[in-house]
């Protein structure tokens, strides 16, 4: 029924032209309203993202967080915080290596600025045609946002040499060591997403999860994805490169004002970016039950998206609200020993799945669905989740993929609930220690008695 | 040489034979994990820390020459600065000095309340160094989960003594003020509430995966350096020395209560951990015994407002928070000693940071430190 | 478990190893002798079985009223639960025997002897000051070494405004002649 689809760029490009304007011109009005939205967006979310983080972390440890400036729930406080920021004398170091030490700031925001130019938030109909809001849907989206990913390391470490500080030195040193190892099996990771979608195109990859989001086949590569997103992003309890309590702010020491801002909105878009990513690659993206029908579909697809890539946020915050940071060595031997050889033998196994032509591992070979669509599952909004109807219309490949999905469904939850279980369970060694104690001396107690 | 102690060759089993350049770096005074005004010069290589040289003295206020000038109702309150953490436990020293050279019959109710504070002390510091040890390692939230339990105290030591840190309570002759009704009702309400929120800190941090591997085996000091370094308190427990001047050199009424020592087995980061954990369980339980037990009667002895001292030298020591707290008082027979000397029991445990850092990470000096618990003004005096 | 201290008698064993004057009072465990005989005395401590002293808990000096200086030893046998005082006259030439031979924890303690009281230990790795700076050239806990005394806070500002009064006048001399000029 719907077959052409192409980005909203595209969609706004040629409406502009209709009105007259030449190719070149209509490309750069759309360059300068992309550059607009994507760094307006860009600022909006991270103080979003710093408010929340403050409240969320404030209720994990017991006090209420940000709640003066903008009413009780502090909603200004991070708009404030920005201008003071910006406000600030601009602090350089004596013995700092000038050039490096201003171009840093730049080169680690910029790459992770340009990572949101290639992720799609949602998806529109126009015309009868299947929009995507993104700015480029680059055929190697993926492979740019890894190398965009490394390009920020680059800038960690000009921080770190630029300063002229030992200790900045050391932070810059641990990123090296901590980015390029994680990058290893987070590529692998990766690679085995790219393997079962058949694309590295975030788009397609989204598109290819429409009977089964990936995290079911795919829950180790998941798994370490999610680590190694963390590490990658420098967050607690990975977050050696900037240790407060060790190297006092790591790369970043030396930087005051509005560089220090520029570190600050890198973090935390990273963070997102990073949560985003693995909302595209492993939680179907924008996809969920669109319960506004086929013209709510820009609301409901945008609203899946954020709501998917804020619970992983939620998760990072999380995270740095209850774990203690890990050492240096230990996060290397866990990279190493643990993640690397998982990853590899993930992607060897997707590999197989591939070659073996099983529907468990391999988007590809499950029709689009027909069945679905025939339905009418459009119209009503469900061609983005499986209904009981339209099961008793699938072909068999798609019945053992679907049984699968839930078999791997039911893993996950097990798992999550063992480790739920165990969290809440808890471990009091002091405790059982006196109660040990305790009952040695109702023991020689008795003992006495009886005799 | 009999007697050098053996620390194991960490440095051996971590090095190899590349050549590589030292590093010399310089912690503190201003660092946010020395505590403190402490400088810590370390020579590194890469990560690895060669050896460690503690500089102090940045907060050395002249403590004992300016008790040389005061008199003994003054050194409590200049000697609550000392150790600013555990001021009950610096008031008990200094009481217990000067009454060793005086004739003083201390009524049992005040040694009842002596007891009680000094033990709602040690859980209080030792809940301040949980907040700050977990802040160490990396972790913010028990800093507020400690701290927060850590006010109940101090709200207690308020009703007691009117002070929220510096508490000037305890004196010659028993303590400043009696005990009300309604401290003894706070008080049994937060010895009850007490162990179930001790079980949700280790719920909180000691079963992480994360932690258990950053404490384990590092830091480790063997029973014959602990006891060679002259390190005290828990550091010395942690090393499997059961030593404790409670039971070992008991003063007050120590001997009619019943409580246990925990001991460590490895005398790495994690036994000191949890010594401290189950010091804070067990002085709960002294407490609570002290109060059942508590006499009614006066709770202070006649003594002149400004107490006079026989002749002669003596030296006492209490078990304190951070360790052993000796006092050497020499008096000529008047109101003002003619010399104070204390035994901070962070001094030698911060000596002994050396030989507990050599071969392991940089970022494990800063949680060994964090583990023996140092208060800088306790060391720099 | 309770092991109280058990404090012995060891005047016979001092007598029998100690070729030299001391006194001791085994009722409060006061040893006091001649700082020259601590070598000996170090070595019968240390690795005697019958003493076994392994923990040095205090190190510490005194002056005396008559000028002269004592150093003062604090330990305890954690084996065998006695503990031993010692008080030792030091020599005219300001010189000890360190502890840190046997005794590790003597190396700080005898670092603020030294500081404080300006005590030289021989044989110690790094004698240093320990708490003050090494460019300063006093003791302080000696008696000679007097702290102003303040009585009211207000003097503090009184000599606050003497001294001021004092540099203005300075300052007016320096002017006057280059007036003349």
């Amino acid at each position: 029924m719907i077959i052409d689809s192409a980005t909203i760029w595209e969609a706004c490009r040629s409406l502009l032209m209709g009105w007259g304007l030449g190719y070149p011109a209509a490309q750069v009005i759309m360059l300068l309203v992309a550059f607009l939205v994507v760094a307006l967006f860009a600022i909006v979310l991270v103080l979003a993202l710093v408010l929340i983080e403050r409240r969320l972390i404030g209720w994990i440890q017991l006090r209420p967080g940000p709640n003066r400036v903008g009413g009780r729930t502090g909603w200004l406080q991070t708009v404030a915080d920005a201008l003071k920021l910006l406000y600030k004398e601009d602090i350089v170091p004596l013995n700092a290596d000038r050039p490096t030490y201003f171009a840093a700031p730049y080169a680690v925001f910029m790459p992770v600025l340009l990572m949101l130019v290639v992720l799609p938030f949602g998806v529109a109909i126009i015309n009868g045609t299947y929009r995507f809001y993104v700015v480029s849907d680059l055929n190697i989206a993926l492979l740019f946002i890894l190398a965009m990913g490394s390009v920020e390391l680059i800038g960690v470490i000009m921080a770190g040499w630029g300063s002229g500080n030992k200790y900045s030195l050391i932070g810059a040193m641990r990123a090296v060591a901590q980015l390029i190892s994680y990058e290893v099996p987070l590529v692998l990771a990766l690679v085995s997403v790219a393997l079962f979608a058949g694309s590295l195109s975030l788009v397609d990859i989204v598109q290819r999860q429409s009977s089964t989001w990936a995290i079911f086949p795919l829950f180790p590569a998941f798994v370490i994805f999610f680590i190694t997103a963390v590490a990658e992003t420098n967050r607690c309890p990975f977050d050696l490169l900037e240790a407060e309590s060790e190297v006092v702010a790591g790369f970043h020491t030396e930087y005051s004002g509005m560089r220090f801002a520029l570190f600050f909105l890198a973090e935390y878009l990273a963070m997102w970016v990073m949560s985003a990513l693995i909302v595209l690659c492993f939680f179907g993206g924008w996809k969920g039950p669109m319960f506004l029908g086929e013209g709510g579909l820009w609301f409901t697809s945008m609203f899946w998206f954020m709501a998917k890539s804020f619970f992983f946020v939620w998760c990072f915050i999380w995270f740095r609200g209850t774990f203690p940071r890990i050492r240096v060595d230990q996060l290397m031997v866990f990279s190493w020993k643990v993640l690397l050889p998982v990853a590899v033998v993930q992607v060897m196994i997707v590999g197989w799945g591939i070659t073996y032509r099983n529907p468990w591992f391999s988007a590809n070979l499950i029709p689009k669905a027909t069945a679905v669509e025939a339905y009418g599952g459009l119209i009503g909004g469900f061609d983005y989740m499986t209904t009981p109807e339209a099961l008793t219309h699938l072909t068999t490949p798609e019945l053992v993929a679907f049984g699968w999905s839930v078999l791997g469904a039911i893993v996950v939850i097990l798992l999550l609930g063992a480790m739920f279980y165990r969290t809440i369970r808890g471990f009091r060694p002091s405790r059982d220690f006196q109660r040990e104690i305790e009952l040695k001396i109702m023991r020689l107690e008795d003992a006495k008695g009886s005799e | 040489m009999a007697r050098r102690y053996t620390q194991p060759d960490v440095m051996k089993r971590r090095s190899d034979d590349l050549d590589t350049q030292e590093l010399t770096l310089n912690v503190g005074p201003q660092h946010p994990s020395t505590h403190g005004v402490l400088r810590l010069v370390a020579v590194t290589d890469g990560e690895i820390i060669k050896s460690l040289e503690p500089h102090i003295g940045f907060l050395h206020r002249g403590m004992e020459k300016n008790s040389e000038g005061r008199e003994y109702r003054q050194l409590i309150p200049l000697w609550d600065r000392n150790d600013y953490l555990a001021s009950m436990h610096m008031d008990y020293m200094v009481t217990s000095a000067v009454e060793a050279l005086m004739d003083v019959e201390v009524p049992r109710r005040a040694e009842y309340i002596r007891v009680i504070m000094l033990e709602l002390q040690r859980i209080a510091s030792h809940l301040f160094w949980f907040a700050s040890f977990a802040l160490d390692s990396g972790a913010v939230t028990p800093l507020f989960y400690g701290l927060k339990e850590r006010e109940k105290i101090i709200d207690l030591f308020e009703m007691a003594s009117g002070a929220r840190l510096l508490y000037n309570y305890i004196r010659p002759g028993g303590v400043r003020a009696d005990i009300t009704p309604e401290f003894m009702e706070k008080l049994s309400k937060f010895i009850r509430e007490f162990p179930r929120y001790l079980d949700e800190c280790e719920q909180l941090y000691t079963g992480n995966a994360i932690f258990i591997n950053r404490a384990r085996d590092v830091g480790v000091l063997t029973r014959e350096a602990a006891i060679n370094l002259g390190v005290s308190g828990p550091v010395l427990r942690g090393s499997g020395v059961a030593w404790d001047l409670r039971k070992d050199e008991p003063y007050s009424v120590y001997p009619e209560l019943k409580f246990d020592i925990p001991v460590g087995e490895r005398g790495d980061v994690l036994d000191r951990y949890e010594v401290r954990f189950y010091e804070m369980r067990m002085a709960t339980e002294i407490v609570r015994q002290a109060m059942e037990g508590l006499p009614e009667g006066d709770f202070v002895a006649k003594v002149a407002v400004s107490p006079k001292t026989k002749a002669g030298e003596v030296y006492v020591r209490q078990e304190a928070a951070r360790g052993e707290f000796g006092c050497y008082l020499v008096s000529d027979g008047g109101r003002k000693p003619w010399r104070f000397h204390v035994r901070p029991g962070s001094y030698l445990n911060l000596g002994a940071l050396d030989a507990m850092c050599r071969g392991y990470l940089f970022a494990d000096l800063i949680i060994i430190l964090g583990s023996i618990d140092i208060v800088l003004g306790d060391v720099d005096k | 478990m309770n092991h109280v201290l058990d404090q012995k008698d060891f005047s016979g064993l001092f007598s029998e190893n100690l070729k030299f004057d001391y006194e001791y009072d085994p009722a409060s465990q006061i040893l006091r002798l001649d700082a020259e005989h601590l070598p000996e005395l170090f070595a019968l401590l240390a690795m005697d079985e019958r003493l076994a002293m392994d923990y040095l808990r205090d190190l510490t000096a005194k002056e005396q009223p008559e000028g002269e200086f004592h150093v003062v030893y604090n330990w305890v046998s954690i084996e065998h639960h006695h503990t031993l005082m010692v008080v030792a006259k030091v020599p005219e030439s300001m010189e000890v025997l360190s502890a840190t031979q046997y005794w590790e924890s003597a190396n700080w303690m005898e670092r603020e002897v030294w500081d404080m009281f300006g005590i030289r230990f021989a044989g110690h790795p790094d004698l240093r000051r320990i708490y003050l700076e090494e460019t300063v050239s006093f003791f302080p806990l000696r008696k000679s070494f007097r702290t102003l005394p303040v009585e009211n806070v207000r003097d503090l500002g009184g000599s606050e405004r003497e001294l001021a009064k004092a540099r203005a006048k300075a300052a007016k001399a320096e002017k006057e002649p280059a007036g003349d000029k």
